[in-house]
């Protein structure tokens, strides 16, 4: 037996059909779209590495006064243990300083007095506008909580803002951080603000470097190149990533008299 | 006549002499307020410019904004550094009325101190870097041992804090380090291999103490030799002055007695100068409080002495109290003070257990690590020569007593400008990596997505030697030539029977021929919140004067008009007989004259007369920041003829002033309203 619809019902799922699909369409999109916080996750996984990290920053910063200089450092780390050691290699009146990071200390050494003093991730490094955040494997899932800002295309390409706070008891250089990310998940501008909200500090990510991580066999990405800008005095830093080599790295690195000992 | 209606007037209606009472009240307020404000403003201006300000300071034209001896919270003023000093020192010496010129340039330092667990490793740590030898192994064993009692300390306070709050994950980690840095096994290994175990005890366990504490130091950086010369008051409390091309620092007494001194002996001083002003343990709490913070400072001097010194304190506090015990609980006993033993125990503390404390953290001839205000400043090791004061500025907490003097290539070191060498350096280290070209900074608003490179990873170099650097501290001596591109301002010190204005008038007219861009600033403009403080003073005065001025213009006015209303039949047969209302008017105004006229006059008789009660042989001023603004421990007023000349017509104007409408009034009576109003009355 045929059952006939009636044409009133028929009428009815005709009009509601396109209103489903859109409704279905919407329903996807946003399964589709990850939160914030799994954005920011997203971006510490694409960089994070399994292998030890050793890698030449070069920093050229120039105040605004017009003055210029270069600061080379040789940044050592172990992700695996969290270990970070930074050595300034240049200019010739820093050079055998640097910043040691063991569990949660992080010492700073100057080499011209010989002394050994603890720090924060909150200061700024050698003098510059620079932090010990900005050389360390990326944990921004760790210490920030995430807020999606929608969307805002620039020059055609549209990007995800995302808004970051830092968790409590953490300790981070910019109290709150504002993302732009493009189409792939790379960090492609940051804002740092003060607790007051006040903006600290802009970067611009130039370039990344594509890698590929020994023992995971997995692509990551670095970065290349860094413009950053400070608000207050207007002080740019070019910071550049160079001769990255993830190769296993000396457990004897990762200590204080390590550093001591690259002063003659 | 008139004058003699007026004084007749007078003196038949003494309700009237109310207004010359309030006008003396007032003309005697006035001058003891005058005399103080031009004390703090005399007193101020010697201070400032005996205490390095000089006269006047010469600065560049061209800087956006003049030199400061005091700085702000906006840090250091914007300026360009005089063009070549040497020649410019020359010029201005030539200048009449100059008799000295003082480099100059005023900044914050930044002394830090890590907790005392960090100061006992870091010195472990420099006798186990030391080369091995018998002599390093038997210190180096007594180090462990104070260490390891120091440690036990730590473990016991801990235990103490966990019992009273609730424990963290973190603090069960540290708990878990502290045994094992207890254990007996671990002190085995020290004498092998210290290096380790100084780390493991650094990076686990000293911070469970705290994080140690910065302590800012204003500096007046300076040719240090040069400074003591030129300014007269200068005197050296302690140490000596550095030779000539020498770095070094010479710290304020004020600051070196209030910053550098074991806080327990300046609350002790503190202490002492309290019961001299009166205060008693008995009725003063806040007495009572200093010895509470002294009770809990205890643990940390503790952890500071080293055997032999806690060995001789507790032999000397054994022989102070009379009694035997262990350090701890006879240091409590000792600073259980009250108005009974307290000079006994001040004596006994300079006299007897000073020798054994570490009453001072630095000392003339040991070396202090100075930094910038920022925190990323990577400071520099500077030699203390020694301490010093101005004579005749006030006590040790005086203002002029606070900043220390520095020399002027650690102040360029410590302000963060480069020498011409380092920036060649940075110009042919930027043109070796390939960073030397000139960009503009790309826009924040419209930008692109990164370039993505592939790039292989350089091959491993792990058998590469690591590298190693020569250490570059900077050096102690220093070549005053190298820094003569580099000075911002200098105090010129004058002549005498120099004045300030007609000087800055011949050095303007001198940069103007020699074409170079000069200017000139007095204390008042380099003086900062010092200057604002005086100008403060002055500004209270001016509303002091307003306020009373009103009050009296208007308890005068009020009584003047009861009094002309009581006039009415007087004024009315006045002019019945002819005199016109002009000449009642200003007969009715001359008795305002009189009465403001005599009693600013008698006013400022009395406060003349106060102040010399008061002051003949000057009047003590104890609070030591308030000396600064006196120019000194004793407040000495003076009057001046324009004082009494501007107390006099002042009040005497505002008198004449509250007059003029009651004359008015007054004046205003007729014979026929004069006769009406004395029938209704009658």
């Amino acid at each position: 037996m045929r059952t006939r619809i009636p044409l009133p019902s028929f009428v009815l799922a005709l009009l509601l059909l396109p209103v489903l699909a859109v409704a279905a369409e919407a329903k996807e999109e946003k399964e589709a779209k990850p939160s914030a916080d799994a954005l920011v996750r997203q971006v510490d996984k694409r960089m994070s590495m399994q292998s030890d990290y050793r890698g030449v920053v070069r920093i050229r910063e120039t105040r605004k006064d017009g003055i210029e200089r270069l600061i080379e450092m040789q940044v050592y780390r172990r992700d695996s243990s969290q270990n970070f050691l930074m050595v300034i290699t240049q200019p010739r009146n820093l050079a055998g300083g640097g910043y040691l990071r063991i569990g949660k200390n992080l010492w700073e050494y100057n080499a011209a007095l010989g002394h050994w003093e603890r720090t924060t991730r909150r200061a700024n490094i050698v003098g510059t506008i620079a932090c010990e955040g900005d050389f360390d494997r990326s944990r921004l899932s760790e210490d920030y909580t995430a807020v999606d800002e929608g969307e805002e295309v620039i020059q055609g390409t549209r990007y995800r803002k995302v808004y970051l706070s830092a968790r409590p008891d953490t300790e981070v250089s910019f109290a709150h951080l504002r993302l732009w990310l493009d189409p792939d998940l790379n960090i492609v501008k940051r804002i740092g603000y003060a607790p007051s909200g006040r903006v600290l500090r802009t970067d611009l990510v130039r370039s990344y470097q594509k890698l590929k991580d020994p023992v995971t066999q997995q692509p990551i990405i670095h970065y290349r190149e860094v413009f950053e800008q400070e608000e207050e005095e207007g002080t740019q830093l070019v910071v550049r990533y160079e001769d990255v080599q993830l190769a296993p790295l000396s457990p004897n690195l990762f200590t204080k008299s390590w550093l001591e000992g690259r002063l003659r | 006549m008139l004058f003699h209606f007026a004084l007749q007037s007078v003196r038949s209606r003494p309700r009237s002499w109310l207004v010359g009472l309030l006008a003396a009240s007032m003309a005697a307020l006035l001058t003891l307020g005058l005399s103080l404000v031009g004390s703090i403003y005399d007193g101020t201006r010697l201070s400032m410019i005996e205490s390095g300000a000089g006269h006047l300071q010469v600065y560049n034209a061209n800087s956006a904004e003049g030199p400061q001896m005091s700085l702000g919270p906006g840090g250091a003023p914007e300026m360009v550094p005089l063009p070549d000093y040497a020649r410019t020192r020359e010029l201005l010496l030539g200048v009449d009325g100059v008799r000295d010129v003082v480099p100059l340039e005023v900044g914050t330092g930044r002394v830090f101190r890590g907790n005392y667990l960090d100061e006992k490793l870091a010195a472990v740590r420099d006798v186990a870097r030391a080369p091995a030898s018998a002599e390093r192994d038997a210190r180096l064993g007594r180090m462990a041992d104070d260490l390891r009692r120091a440690l036990e300390r730590v473990a016991r306070d801990s235990r103490r804090r966990d019992e009273a709050f609730s424990q963290s994950v973190g603090s069960e980690e540290d708990a878990r380090a502290l045994e094992q840095a207890l254990a007996p096994s671990f002190w085995e290994r020290f004498g092998a291999e210290p290096l380790p175990v100084l780390e493991f005890l650094e990076n686990r366990v000293a911070k469970q103490v705290g994080e140690g504490e910065s302590m800012y130091l204003d500096y007046v950086g300076t040719d240090l030799g040069g400074f003591a010369k030129a300014f007269g008051r200068f005197e050296l409390v302690s140490g000596e002055l550095p030779p000539r091309g020498t770095r070094g620092l010479l710290l304020g007494q004020a600051v070196y007695e209030r910053s550098f001194k074991l806080p327990m002996a300046v609350r002790l001083d503190e202490l002492k100068r309290e019961r001299e002003r009166g205060a008693t343990f008995a009725g003063d709490e806040r007495l009572g409080t200093q010895v509470e913070r002294s009770l809990a400072e205890i643990p940390d001097l503790l952890s500071r002495l080293d055997v032999e010194r806690a060995t001789a304190l507790r032999a000397s506090l054994e022989g102070v109290l009379g009694e035997p015990g262990e350090l701890e609980p006879l240091l409590e006993k000792f600073w259980a003070l009250d108005d009974g033993n307290f000079d006994a125990r001040f004596q006994a503390f300079y006299g007897t257990l000073a020798p054994h404390l570490p009453l001072y953290r630095v000392r003339p001839g040991d070396t202090l690590v100075l930094k910038g205000t920022l925190d990323n400043d990577p400071g520099v090791a500077v030699k203390v020569w020694g301490t010093y004061r101005f004579r005749g500025l006030g006590g040790d907490g005086s203002q002029a007593n606070g900043a220390s003097l520095l020399d002027l290539a650690t102040v360029r070191h410590l302000s963060g400008r480069m020498t011409r060498e380092q920036m060649e350096e940075a110009k042919r280290l930027l043109a070796a990596v390939g960073m030397d070209s000139k960009e503009e900074a790309p826009s924040f608003d419209t930008f692109s997505p990164p370039r993505m490179l592939d790039v292989e990873p350089a091959a491993p170099t792990e058998e590469a030697p690591a590298p190693t650097f020569a250490r570059a501290s900077l050096p102690p001596t220093f070549d005053a030539a190298d820094l003569e591109d580099g000075i911002f301002h200098a105090a010129l010190v004058l002549t005498p029977d120099a004045d300030a204005d007609a000087v800055a008038e011949r050095i303007q007219q001198l940069a103007q021929a020699k074409g170079v861009p000069l200017a000139t600033a007095d204390w008042r403009e380099v003086g900062g919140f010092v200057t604002g403080m005086v100008g403060m003073t002055q500004v209270l005065l001016v509303a002091l004067g307003g306020m009373m001025g009103l009050f009296v213009l208007g308890v005068s006015a009020g009584t003047l008009l009861l009094l002309a209303r009581e006039r009415v039949g007087e004024v009315g047969t006045l002019r019945a007989v002819g005199m016109q209302r002009r000449d009642v008017f200003f007969g009715l105004m001359l008795e305002g004259l009189v009465l403001g006229a005599v009693g600013s006059l008698l006013g400022h008789g009395l406060g003349a007369a106060l102040l010399w009660g008061l002051g003949s042989d000057g009047i003590a001023v104890r609070d030591e920041a308030l000396q600064f603004f006196l120019g000194g421990a004793v407040l000495r007023p003076e009057l001046a003829a324009w004082h009494a000349a501007v107390v006099s017509v002042g009040v005497t104007l505002v008198v004449l002033v509250a007059t003029w409408i009651p004359a008015w009034r007054g004046s205003a009576v007729t014979p026929a309203v004069a006769m009406r109003l004395r029938e209704m009355d009658g």
